[in-house]
């Protein structure tokens, strides 16, 4: 009781302190997507798009959600924060984020087994969250 | 623990694929059964049109159409436009938030759905007023750009010493080909071609506009005016030129035939000669009756001298009325004449009978 009781003040201490992302320096960030992030995705991708799952509407909004889903292992994609891609996305937001730093990750479920099926339609979600930023 | 493990992995694994459904990835077709293409108009309309796909061929029934931006509450199809009668796609107006396109058969089955952003579908209009102009040996592009953003301009020349296209491309309708040699005449079109990185690998470019043809010195004539098309949508310079050669060729063929039946006609119809030119006064003084004119005509005779009056040939000697030779007069008694006059008048000879006359 006394664990779930911790690890409750735990999630709220950790949505507090969330990075909102509002003092990046987005026209850069953008740049490297441009440069290299875009060329890793559709590489990866290797012309198989999914439907898109979630929308954004502003650019703070999209890299709260762009490293969400780059940086939150989920099942059957365990691999996906070791990508190319992610690891210039990590990268690129180090550098223009100020105060961003990669924060502790779920790793309880990286042990599962990697379905590729479910690791393309995660790299399509987060391609269509990096095209609503830069259209945003 | 290791079956701990996959215990947790059998109960999250079917939430995570609930939250990110892990459709088959289409491409314009469901199964074979049906093709969609899904077109986003220059940011103003979406148009999704379907058809029959390799499996079928042909649709049986009217599909539906239901559509919606975010979360809106879906909405049926505004505008649909058929082919044969049967439902082939709809028209949607332009919305905020990722669209969804699902298509059923007859209001139940869902045969198709799509969901993404509807700019992923884009396809801009062509460039329009686009001014072409010789600056040294390169020459300048420019066109209004588009209402937003994104498009890349890819301006193609070629000329008859390299007929293939050659591509130099910008992020503004405002640029400039090199190494022209303005001496030659090259041919240019421009399009506008949305960039992957900003709308997706979906997007297409435009449709490119009519061929400009160009030179910069030389002889004049050798290449027609330096503007292309002014508005999206007039007949490209080839196509008119295509359309006047057809007019032109089909006023020929026309007139061909028409000769022909004339010539036809001809043959077949000969026409039947004047006597007007034969016989002079005959329609003037007689209104065509012959034997009036004959007699008349046997009145202005002068007196036949004395050796002929055997041969009973009338030579009439009135004016216009030439006389015969004797070489072309048959003689009277002749055996297959029988009895009656012989009678030369203006080249023609008649055998005078009691009630009338034959033409020899």
């Amino acid at each position: 009781m006394v664990l779930f009781r911790y690890l409750f003040i735990l999630q709220v201490v950790r949505l507090a302190l969330t990075y909102n992302f509002s003092n990046c320096n987005f026209e850069m960030i953008l740049r490297i997507y441009h440069a290299t992030i875009f060329r890793d995705l559709l590489k990866d991708l290797n012309g198989i798009l999914f439907d898109q799952i979630e929308d954004c509407d502003s650019r703070t909004a999209c890299l709260l959600k762009i490293d969400h889903h780059t940086f939150n292992p989920v099942p059957g994609c365990p691999s996906l924060p070791e990508k190319a891609f992610a690891l210039k996305t990590k990268a690129a937001l180090i550098n223009y984020c100020p105060g961003y730093s990669e924060t502790e990750r779920n790793g309880t479920l990286e042990m599962t087994r990697e379905i590729r099926n479910i690791c393309l339609n995660q790299t399509s979600q987060i391609l269509g969250l990096w095209l609503s930023c830069i259209q945003s | 623990m290791r079956a701990v493990t996959w215990a947790i992995v059998a109960m999250l694994l079917p939430r995570v694929l609930g939250a990110i459904p892990t459709r088959t990835p289409r491409t314009g077709g469901v199964g074979d059964t049906l093709s969609v293409a899904i077109v986003c108009h220059d940011l103003e309309s979406v148009e999704v049109t379907w058809g029959p796909g390799s499996a079928h061929h042909g649709l049986s029934a009217n599909l539906s159409l239901e559509f919606r931006y975010g979360n809106q509450v879906p909405q049926p199809c505004p505008h649909y436009f058929l082919l044969d009668s049967v439902r082939a796609g709809c028209v949607l107006p332009m919305g905020k938030g990722l669209l969804e396109v699902v298509l059923r058969e007859g209001g139940g089955a869902k045969l198709f759905s799509r969901k993404k952003k509807a700019s992923a579908w884009l396809r801009p209009r062509p460039p329009w007023n686009v001014t072409l102009s010789w600056v040294g040996d390169t020459v300048a592009v420019s066109c209004p750009s588009h209402s937003y953003p994104g498009l890349e301009y890819e301006v193609q020349h070629r000329d008859d010493f390299d007929p293939e296209w050659q591509s130099t491309s910008a992020p503004f309708c405002n640029l400039t080909v090199g190494g022209l040699d303005p001496g030659r005449c090259y041919d240019f079109r421009v399009r506008a071609t949305p960039q992957d990185f900003y709308y997706g690998p979906e997007a297409r470019p435009s449709k490119w506009t009519g061929v400009a043809s160009l030179q910069g010195v030389g002889p004049t004539g050798s290449c027609t005016g330096p503007t292309l098309p002014r508005t999206p949508g007039t007949p490209t310079p080839p196509l008119a030129l295509a359309c006047g050669l057809a007019v032109a060729l089909l006023t020929l063929v026309l007139l061909l035939a028409l000769l022909r039946m004339r010539r036809v006609k001809e043959a077949l119809l000969p026409g039947v000669p004047d006597p007007r030119g034969s016989f002079p006064g005959l329609f003037e003084k007689h209104h065509g009756n012959f034997q009036a004119w004959i007699a008349d005509s046997q009145a202005a005779v002068p007196t036949v001298p004395e050796q002929d009056k055997d041969d009973d040939v009338i030579r009439p000697q009135t004016k216009g009325v030439e006389t015969q030779e004797d070489d072309d007069v048959i003689a009277p008694g002749s055996p297959c004449l029988g009895g009656g006059a012989l009678m030369s008048v203006g080249g023609a000879s008649f055998l005078m009978g009691d009630s009338g006359y034959t033409t020899l």
